[in-house]
């Protein structure tokens, strides 16, 4: 009887082999050319067909050698950052640097231990952005537009209130306070370095609304001072 | 060599010498330290926005400038590659490997002094290198045609297969991923579209920054945070901790003589030659070093040693085709070249003989940049340590916050950090099933120019492999690439046979 | 940056209707007297720290002293440019979006992808015109051939063992074209850069290539490649002495690529026209026209409306070019 003696072998020659059928199914259309002349299709195939024979390799391996066992996936860091990260990339078009960042600083931090309170706050957050963007990227669910559209319209107060109610909550505890404050020093450096000094163009609220009041505090004292 | 070298080298030193030139070198790798330490933001975008800049500088200060930025940015990407497994650019890809290991064994501020002291030297010979040699080296880099060049990609990817530390079926594999995700994108021959799922933004491929930055730093996070609380051995700042050891010392040096030539030469060739600098490097001090006091991929010092120095000679020797044939052998080199054509100077075998101040001054300025960088960074690695005794908790949001800004930066395009996520969870599965993931990184910056190049030749031989045998240089590297396929298949094959023999 | 108090009332309507009012006619010539009021985003089709790029920034910074504004360069490279092209055809039409971009690679787009997002004549305004620059035919300094018609009997006599090298859409073209009109059938063979070809030049694998005029001007001052003639009708004022393709018996060859600012079409009238006079400032000063000679290109100003006619005309005639040259469209 056939016995899995190396999982991570095992899994290995799955992905493996996943990934050269990926390969091989969306290359199929590529012309694959001759020799001579060969066509964009003919490089992919091969290699696909190469990691496929790895693969199945790999899964002769798996129940012919001893290995080490596939140790457990925990779920919620890898969750909390992907959601984390994710939601700072559709979040930065539609409330500014600042805010995202803000955004992201608390929803990656529910990656370690929080209260229960807290953590289901962010979730509910973050399933309502999850919907607003399917709503608005998911031709499929064209019908829910006009929520999506609306979320987005007042996402900057969302955040906002995310960021207040999670500061709240936590300031109780050393550990969170820190990282709240820590979070608002972080996202004012990253103004700093990445707009004002290195001159990157990202949307951010200190360019749209900061900036033009000092811009006309200085230029009012300058007319004052021409005359 | 020129007997002229050394009074040209004057000429150069009182060039690249004045007040003036010296303050740019400064700001320069001030500002390419900085940007190297920022993970996330490359010296690519940087230049590029300070370009205008130097449209008001004197040619000769613009350039100083520009260069110090482009070693700056090198140095400090290898400074959070060892302090969070964060490379920020190709080349220091391997120095993760042994460097964020030093680290966490409490060592880092020694993986950092070597890295430094290991790149100024590298930096000394490849300006010497550039002085004596630029142009006949350039003219060997000439020969290389597109055979030559495939068989060149062939050795450097079979030698990645060293670099990991597991079995070498998975390696290869992974070598061969790391080939199909290079081909993402728009093919150059037909303008056909590959694997990009209808994703615009995959046409022109994928980039190489949201992938190292998911699959390196982001698993890196992400298996930090699994562990309850996270333990580091103790680190010492005191002074002498800092310091490597006379051990460390003594089993350094070799290898930054062995990564110094490797890096010179390979520099020189465009396209991959910088990373595979490095890769190689660290293959041979893999293969070279029989007894490291620690294992290579637990935290042994020349496999710090071995690829900072030749990432450093290489981007010292890159820059000997854009000075000697006006040719940029890199994205950073091709910036270098408009800035040169904006002041009005013609790159290429002119400028020595035309602007002898400009060139000249130009190699000296290599040699100051390198010093300033090590005055620069050796009092600030008291600091970086510092850096980690900060709380992880503390730490990680903000690494998450400026790798996110920085993979939007570089196109103001939120799909790249799904690109980044997508590649934190592939690289956190491959862990999981004991593949590594650096392997796959080279098969993903080789990828492109070993299939453009095996097409290219293809078509020049009319079809015919031969011309891979017929050409000395392709039939020579071809020839190498046997002997290391041995070197790595038989002592795997000694295992597996004793394991068979054992059950 | 000073800014006085008259400027700074005047651009008080402007601001409030770039901040989503919408202009009404009655507003918008006051708004273009006033443009441009604020920072003014350029945005580069190319990744930063391409030669594309170096070219844009160095317009960005050329025009800050002329519209007297911070100008932010944008990168949003991908797709042949379309990624560029669709955010600037949706971005807001007031003028603060510049497309800095070539409309020729724009017009071969529309045929080089089955589905293109955008209709770009329908949905971008070509604001001001910048530079023509066409693409050159070379071969290395070391080969003896010096003319066309050397170039050709070499080429005749080498049959299908010839071979020549492309680098882009335009650069494929015109080598196809070429090859049509003498009737010879040589190897293409495609490059990703133009300085990816010289080693395969120097070794005598490519008898002849079609590159990009700043890598053709470089390397022929370096001495190391020749330029036989340029892609356009007539020569160009940069290289007088360069005789064209046509005048050598390609007949009716006329390729150049050339570079405009564009802005998204609902972009008031008045504007567009400030925008043309702004730019012009720039593209006929000596110094703009010098910095282009060194690049192979030669500067030009046209009207937004002769602009816009021979984008449209580009767009209809790289639907024979594709064909011409047997690229096969993406999608």
């Amino acid at each position: 009887m056939l016995r899995v003696k190396s999982p991570q072998d095992l899994g290995a020659g799955l992905l493996f082999i996943f990934i050269g059928c990926v390969g091989l199914y969306f290359g199929k259309d590529l012309t694959y050319g001759s020799a001579r002349a060969m066509g964009p299709g003919f490089f992919p195939i091969w290699l696909s067909w190469i990691i496929n024979f790895m693969g199945a390799v790999c899964l002769v391996r798996s129940v012919t050698l001893e290995g080490d066992p596939i140790a457990t996936i925990p779920i919620r860091p890898i969750l909390w950052v992907s959601v984390g990260v994710l939601l700072f990339g559709y979040l930065i078009e539609h409330v500014r640097l600042e805010l995202a960042l803000l955004t992201l600083a608390v929803v990656a931090t529910q990656s370690r231990r929080q209260t229960d309170l807290t953590q289901k706050i962010v979730a509910g957050f973050a399933i309502l952005f999850g919907i607003a963007i399917i709503a608005t990227r998911v031709q499929t669910f064209a019908f829910l537009k006009p929520f999506g559209d609306a979320v987005f319209g007042v996402s900057q107060w969302i955040c906002l209130a995310l960021f207040a109610i999670y500061a709240l909550l936590t300031w109780g505890e050393r550990d969170a306070r820190q990282t709240v404050i820590l979070s608002v020093c972080m996202s004012i450096a990253a103004v700093t370095i990445f707009v004002v000094l290195l001159g990157q163009a990202m949307p951010t609220y200190t360019a749209d609304y900061i900036a033009p009041v000092f811009s006309k505090i200085g230029s009012i004292f300058s007319s004052i001072r021409g005359r | 060599m020129d007997f002229n070298v050394f009074s040209n080298l004057m000429t150069g030193f009182v060039a690249a010498g004045t007040f003036q030139n010296i303050g740019f070198a400064m700001l320069g790798c001030m500002v390419g330290t900085l940007i190297g330490v920022l993970p996330g933001i490359g010296p690519i975008p940087t230049l590029a926005m300070l370009l205008p800049i130097t449209f008001g500088l004197d040619p000769l200060s613009s350039l100083i400038m520009m260069a110090g930025i482009y070693y700056g940015a090198q140095y400090g990407g290898s400074t959070t590659s060892i302090l969070v497994n964060m490379p920020g650019e190709s080349s220091s890809v391997v120095t993760c490997i042994d460097g964020h290991q030093m680290a966490r064994r409490g060592r880092a501020g020694s993986a950092l002094a070597i890295a430094a002291l290991g790149s100024f030297f590298a930096g000394c010979v490849g300006t010497i290198f550039i002085a004596g040699f630029g142009p006949p080296l350039a003219s060997f880099a000439q020969k290389f045609n597109s055979p030559d060049y495939f068989s060149l990609m062939v050795l450097g990817l079979v030698t990645a297969v060293i670099l990991a530390q597991g079995s070498v079926l998975k390696a290869v594999t992974v070598i061969i991923i790391g080939l199909l995700f290079g081909l993402v994108g728009t093919d150059v021959n037909s303008g056909a579209t590959r694997y990009t799922f209808g994703i615009s933004s995959l046409w022109d491929g994928i980039d190489f920054l949201p992938m190292v930055i998911g699959m390196f730093g982001l698993v890196e996070i992400i298996r930090n945070l699994e562990q309850e609380s996270i333990e580091r051995n103790p680190i010492s700042t005191k002074l002498r901790d800092l310091w490597p050891n006379r051990q460390e010392l003594k089993e350094a040096s070799p290898s930054v003589l062995r990564g110094t030539a490797l890096g010179s030469l390979l520099g020189i060739l465009p396209g991959g030659g910088a990373v595979l600098a490095a890769f190689a490097a660290y293959t041979v001090e893999k293969k070279v070093v029989r007894n490291p006091s620690f294992a290579f991929g637990k935290g042994a010092i020349q496999g710090v040693a071995g690829p900072e120095a030749a990432n450093n000679a290489a981007a010292q020797t890159s820059f000997i085709p854009l000075l000697t044939l006006g040719l940029p052998s890199n994205p950073i080199m091709a910036i270098m070249m408009g800035a040169m054509m904006i002041q009005g100077i013609q790159p290429g075998s002119a400028v020595m003989t035309s602007n002898p101040d400009l060139f000249w001054g130009l190699v000296a300025s290599m040699w100051i940049g390198n010093l300033m960088l090590v005055i620069i960074n050796l009092p600030l690695i008291g600091m970086w340590v510092k850096l980690l005794q900060v709380p992880y908790r503390l730490l990680y949001p903000a690494i998450i916050m400026f790798c996110c800004i920085g993979v939007y930066s570089s196109n103001s395009e939120p799909s790249q950090l799904l690109i980044m996520v997508f590649f934190a969870a592939f690289g956190y599965i491959l862990m999981r099933f004991g593949c590594e993931p650096a392997p796959m990184v080279l098969g993903f910056i080789l990828g492109p120019l070993m299939e453009e190049n095996l097409r290219r030749s293809m078509v020049l031989s009319r079809g015919d492999p031969m011309i891979f045998m017929q050409r000395p240089i392709s039939a020579t590297l071809l020839a190498l690439t046997a002997c290391v396929v041995l070197l790595i298949v038989l002592p795997s094959f000694r295992k597996t046979r004793e394991v068979a023999f054992q059950e | 940056m000073k800014i006085t108090r008259r400027e700074l009332v005047a651009g008080i309507p402007a601001l409030a209707a770039a901040n989503g009012l919408g202009l009404s006619p009655v507003f918008a010539q006051e708004a273009a007297d006033a443009y441009p009021s604020r920072e003014v985003k350029f945005i580069c089709a190319f990744p930063a720290g391409s030669g594309a790029d170096v070219y844009v920034r160095y317009f960005a910074e050329r025009m800050r002293p002329v519209m007297k504004r911070t100008i932010v360069v944008e990168n949003r490279a991908g797709a042949n440019g379309n990624i560029a092209t669709t955010y600037t055809a949706r971005a807001k039409p007031d003028g603060y979006t510049v497309y800095v971009h070539a409309p020729s690679a724009l017009a071969a787009n529309m045929h080089l992808f089955k589905n293109p997002p955008v209709d770009v004549v329908k949905e971008l305004q070509v604001a001001a015109t910048i530079n023509r620059q066409p693409f050159m035919l070379t071969v290395h300094a070391d080969s003896p051939v010096k003319t066309i018609n050397e170039l050709v009997e070499v080429l005749r006599k080498k049959g299908d063992k010839a071979s020549y090298g492309t680098t882009a859409p335009t650069s494929k073209v015109a080598a196809a074209w070429f090859n049509k009109v003498f009737g010879i059938k040589p190897v293409e063979i495609a490059y990703k850069t133009a300085g990816d070809t010289m080693n395969d030049m120097k070794s005598g694998a490519l008898d002849y290539c079609m590159h990009d005029p700043v890598h053709a001007v470089a390397q022929s001052n370096n001495g190391a490649l020749r330029m036989l003639g340029v892609t356009t009708k007539g020569r160009m004022k940069a290289l007088p002495n360069l005789p064209s393709l046509h005048e050598q018996g390609v007949t009716d060859l006329d390729v150049p690529g050339w570079w405009a600012a564009m802005v998204p079409k609902d972009t008031p009238k008045p504007i567009v026209d400030k925008l043309n006079k702004l730019w012009r400032e720039v593209i006929d000063s000596e110094e703009t026209r010098q910095f282009m000679a060194k690049f192979g290109a030669d500067t030009w100003s046209a009207s937004p409306e002769e602009a816009q006619a021979e984008f449209a005309k580009d767009v209809r005639a790289w639907g024979d070019y594709i064909k011409l040259a047997n690229i096969e469209p993406q999608g």
